[in-house]
């Protein structure tokens, strides 16, 4: 319904327009150079343009048709005789090229060139040609400086036109009128056709204004009268600058404004969307945690039936087994055993996810001792050369990181128990000094490292280090349950570091590891 | 005086027997009565008229059917005649939440059963002698 009440309404104002310009077209606007030159302004042509510029080439066509550029024919008739045939149909096919034109999103000016182009061919070939089917004596090819002189004012009448049109429409007024949508124009165009028109007024003023108004008031009122409009001129120019330069300020409010409400709007649904991704991530820690509960609890008792009830059969009917029955025994409860070690690891990788973070400064050099002799307490047999670089300190989780280095520190301790001379070396250096520099690391930036010299391991399965339970070890060769690097790694990731490993079999292994991507503040 | 005797609160049956078994290899030779959810813990130990007929010791363990152990704790702290009856909270888990919750409820120990029997029954044997030997109750 909107749009047909729309499409009548465009009808309509295409038709009275049409009308309109077709009167208005028998009052060219004459501006006077010399003698019987005269330079006419068909201005009744700008009424057809507005229509299709505002509404595309068919209501111009309809406009066009309807009179706007039809005027012509009753212009021109008398005495050209032919001539009209050709000269005049082409101000109808230059509403619609326009009209087309100008959808196109190109230079409207670009279109304007083409049909004049394809305009003066035409009235330099045949237009002049036709005026020899005349009846004589007019039954002669049109002087060349006749043609120079149409060709000519076409040109200025159709570009001044054009201008007028397209500076009309940037005014939201007429835009209003035409049910446009707001300009998106840079506003600086208003001051091009603001000027544009007041030098038009100039014009008018100078030259029309001297043959029909100051003649009428007397020769002694010419003076006066042209101080006067050119103070009115300044006036109105001055204004003009004026209201554009407003335009042009409130746009860059306005747009400024709607800048800061989408800023607002997209901070809004940031929030919102923060505010939905805690909760479902609350939702699934708390899934997280009653299931690594029941983890912890449910699947660690059939272990112990397992592992509780072989050692009753061993104890109590050791002398109906043989040595083989006491074996498979013992192999179920290894089997039990290492199951149990294999969930309390799982849960403990679990719970260094969920365990809140408390940074502090934390004494790496103090922890890494302490695991140690840990370690040296365990094994009392094995001597290891332990190298731990003191007094470094780092910023974040104790706990957490007690248990990267428990990891790094217990893996380096085990994988040299082949090794006679076992060294182990826990220190720092900056990122571009280590042997395998982290490309997406800064040089400078601060990196722990912890080496040693025993089992090491094939660089080609390097990406498999950090995953849970992976192992590049046999279980007989080196017992674990590999899931001490992935505990490793998370910890890192939480601390938002990086963790990787260079090794070399049988060489050892160094693992390197940064807490913060920050670097030290450079000095 | 009657014979001193240890509720053990603990659904599994195999747990149950282990923990018999465990007690018994460690010479203790007092009574051991079972219940096998919250609320039949409840009915033994709030059910009796006479101080004297309480345990010496509660095992509770803390995933139970009906009424869990935590509760069981609470209930037992809450009443007058059972308020200083000691319970040891005898579990597979090692949450910290249920470690702190136990605590904060007034367990007297917290003990995880480990899953190699040995630790098992040297855990369950400490107890034992500890609770029904040493201890000394108000």
């Amino acid at each position: 319904m909107k749009d047909e009440r729309e499409t009548k309404y465009k009808v309509a104002i295409s038709i009275i327009f049409g009308l309109l310009g077709f009167a208005a077209n028998f009052y060219p606007v004459d501006f006077v150079f010399y003698g019987s030159y005269r330079m006419s302004f068909l201005l009744g042509l700008l009424l057809p343009m507005l229509i299709t510029l505002a509404w595309g080439w068919k209501y111009g066509l309809l406009s066009a048709l309807c009179g706007g550029c039809q005027t012509m024919w009753i212009l021109w008739l008398p005495g050209s005789g032919y001539g009209p045939l050709v000269s005049v149909p082409p101000f109808t096919l230059w509403i619609v090229w326009l009209g087309w034109f100008s959808r196109t999103r190109r230079n409207i000016y670009l279109g304007e060139t083409v049909f004049r182009l394809f305009n003066t061919a035409l009235l330099y070939t045949l237009f002049r040609w036709v005026f020899m089917l005349n009846a004589p004596p007019a039954n002669v090819s049109l002087p060349l400086t006749v043609a120079h002189a149409i060709v000519f004012k076409e040109a200025v009448n159709g570009l001044f036109i054009l201008f007028l049109a397209q500076g009309l429409l940037y005014s939201e007024m007429v835009r209003k009128f035409f049910k446009l949508p707001k300009s998106t124009a840079d506003p600086r165009q208003y001051y091009i056709y603001t000027n544009a028109v007041i030098l038009g007024g100039i014009l008018f003023f100078s030259f029309v204004g001297e043959r029909y108004i100051w003649n009428m008031w007397g020769a002694e009122f010419q003076y006066t009268a042209r101080i006067l409009g050119s103070i009115l001129l300044l006036m109105v120019g001055v204004l003009g600058t004026y209201n554009a330069a407003n335009v042009f300020a409130q746009r860059k409010t306005e747009e400024l404004v709607q800048a800061e409400q989408e800023i607002r709007k997209l901070n809004q649904e940031l929030e919102q969307r923060v505010a939905q991704r805690t909760a479902l991530l609350e939702a699934s820690n708390k899934e997280l945690e009653a299931f690594s509960y029941s983890v912890s609890h449910d699947l660690r008792t059939p272990l112990r039936g397992i592992d509780g009830f072989s050692q009753a059969v061993l104890e109590d009917y050791s002398d109906k087994l043989d040595d083989r029955g006491k074996d498979y025994l013992q192999r179920l409860r290894n089997a039990s055993q290492r199951m149990g070690r294999l969930i309390d690891d799982l849960l403990l990788l679990s719970r260094l996810t969920r365990q809140d973070f408390t940074r502090g400064e934390v004494d790496l050099s103090a922890a890494a001792t302490k695991i140690i002799e840990g370690l040296r307490q365990n094994q009392a047999e094995r001597e290891v050369e332990v190298n731990i670089s003191p007094g470094l300190v780092a910023s974040g989780d104790a706990s957490l990181l007690r248990v990267a280095l428990e990891n790094l520190l217990g893996n380096a301790w085990n994988f040299t128990a082949k090794q006679p001379a076992a060294r182990i070396e826990f220190g720092t250096s900056k990122n571009a000094e280590c042997k395998t520099p982290n490309a997406k690391l800064p040089n400078d930036c601060p990196v722990y490292f912890v080496r040693d010299n025993g089992a090491g391991f094939d660089m080609a399965y390097a990406d498999k280090l950090f995953g849970a339970f992976q192992r590049l070890h046999k279980e007989s060769e080196f017992p674990g349950t590999g899931i001490g690097l992935a505990t490793v790694k998370r910890v890192i990731s939480r601390h938002g570091g990086h963790v990787w490993g260079m090794g070399e079999v049988s060489k050892g292994a160094t693992f390197y590891f940064t807490l913060s991507t920050e670097t030290r503040p450079k000095g | 005086m009657k014979d001193k005797f240890l509720l053990l609160v603990e659904d599994n049956p195999d747990d149950v027997d282990l923990t018999i078994r465990a007690l018994k290899k460690a010479n203790i030779l007092n009574e051991i009565r079972v219940a096998e959810d919250g609320a039949e813990a409840l009915e033994i130990l709030l059910g009796i008229s006479s101080p004297e007929t309480l345990p010496s010791v509660v095992l509770l363990d803390l995933k139970l059917p009906r009424v869990d152990g935590l509760e069981v704790l609470k209930r037992i702290r809450a009443d007058e005649r059972t308020k200083f009856l000691p319970v040891v909270i005898l579990t597979s888990s090692t949450e910290e939440e249920d470690i702190i919750n136990g605590y904060k409820l007034g367990a007297n120990s917290y003990i995880r059963k480990p899953v190699k029997f040995e630790e098992f029954s040297d855990a369950v044997a400490q107890l034992g002698l500890y609770w029904m030997l040493l201890n000394e109750q108000p």
